[in-house]
């Protein structure tokens, strides 16, 4: 009998120990090998930057699937988000480019609760994808114009926490992860301050964050053995931002002209279509 | 009629219940913040000697003659200190910085906002 209650116990930890998907959004630029091939990543990563290109896009918000969508909690599907960026860009034989500069927050390789700016581009952006659909934002001129300015400058560097966890509050200015940093940088862009208490104060006023459902165990598990998520900036509840929540508050709040979507074959459609 | 074991049972049963309400952790208790603010000698002195026990909200002091010949008249000035020190600490005003924190407009406002008006 105590041998049985024993293999409950031991059934039951394992159970919570067993290797879970993190809860929501996080990026980096290695992993796991791309799922695509290199010729399928570069002409999507066209077929991208000639959208925003068209939609007349000087700064773009874009968001990538870098997991199965089946193994998020519900409501998630976008796991990184960045600015897309139109930019002049000398390549190494020194000829000059147009395109789209991506400048991301991303989680550093092998210390994954620690985050560094890279700035990339976009087939690097696309070629850790598990979906080569993408969300787009894109905002009102003068945001736009606004923010081309700020990622140009120091300031941007300065709104960098690189504490990073997964499901960073950004209610709360203990973490940041890619999504609430571009958060950050959005807010830090419309009220024309570099001050961070006072972009969270903002923050706390006009934004909604998507509530992660996670259970309780999982939430214990996960903090206390999975690096990049801390839960110690919550309550009771996750709240975390990501891509669909920044996607409600730009456009409701008048911020964005457009948002949709590109899927894998190029199509244009609402964000959120087909699932 | 109770039996000798009935009364060991309930003795045990009533010991136990006021085990279960004894406070986790004393250090970070309520009372002993307020022992310290206080400003107590006593209290302070005992307290620093970790000799000390609480009841909600009564200091209760420990064998004081003990500490002094244990730590001598030193604990007992450094217990005042300590006790002084916490007061003081708890009757300074509060810092209140001097740059302020606003709300600011509505997001569409601020995106059309001059350039002064922002924040």
């Amino acid at each position: 009998m105590i041998g049985r209650r024993h293999l409950l116990l031991a059934a039951f930890a394992l159970a919570l120990a067993a290797p879970q998907p993190a809860p929501a959004a996080s990026g980096s630029a290695a992993g796991s090998p791309p799922r695509h091939t290199p010729e399928a990543i570069a002409a999507q990563a066209k077929t991208i930057e000639r959208t925003l290109a068209a939609a007349g896009a000087r700064v773009a918000i874009v968001g990538r699937i870098g997991r199965d969508p089946a193994t998020l909690p519900k409501g998630l599907t976008y796991t990184h988000v960045a600015f897309w960026m139109h930019s002049t860009i000398r390549t190494r034989e020194g000829e000059l480019l147009h395109g789209y500069a991506v400048h991301n927050l991303y989680q550093r390789d092998g210390e994954p609760d620690r985050s560094e700016l890279v700035q990339d581009f976009p087939a690097d952006f696309l070629s850790p994808a598990f979906d080569l659909k993408v969300a787009v934002l894109i905002p009102k001129p003068e945001l736009q114009a606004r923010l081309g300015a700020l990622i140009s400058s120091p300031a941007y560097a300065a709104l960098h926490n690189p504490r990073y966890s997964v499901v960073a509050n950004p209610l709360r200015d203990r973490y940041q992860n890619c999504t609430s940093f571009v958060l950050d940088v959005v807010m830090a862009a419309l009220y024309r301050t570099e001050d961070r208490r006072q972009i969270r104060a903002n923050v706390q006023a006009y934004f909604q964050p998507q509530i992660v459902e996670v259970g309780g165990g999982r939430r214990l598990f996960a903090s206390l053995f999975v690096p990049d998520v801390a839960t110690s900036d919550h309550d009771e509840r996750i709240h975390t931002a990501t891509m669909e929540a920044l996607a409600d508050f730009m456009m409701s709040q008048g911020l964005a002209e457009r948002s949709f979507e590109v899927a894998a074959d190029g199509r244009i459609q609402p964000i959120g279509a087909g699932r | 009629m109770f039996k000798s074991t009935d009364w060991k049972a309930a003795a045990l049963g009533l010991a136990f219940a006021c085990f279960l309400t004894q406070p986790a952790c004393a250090d970070s208790s309520p009372a002993r913040a307020s022992a310290a603010a206080s400003g107590s000698a006593a209290a302070s002195a005992v307290g620093i000697t970790g000799a000390a026990s609480y009841a909600v909200g009564t200091v209760v002091p420990g064998p004081v003659g003990t500490v002094l010949q244990e730590g001598g008249l030193a604990v007992m000035q450094d217990g005042r200190r300590i006790g002084q020190a916490a007061t003081e600490t708890l009757r300074a005003p509060l810092p209140v910085t001097d740059r302020t924190v606003t709300i600011g407009p509505p997001p569409a406002e601020a995106l059309n906002a001059p350039v002064e008006a922002a924040r």
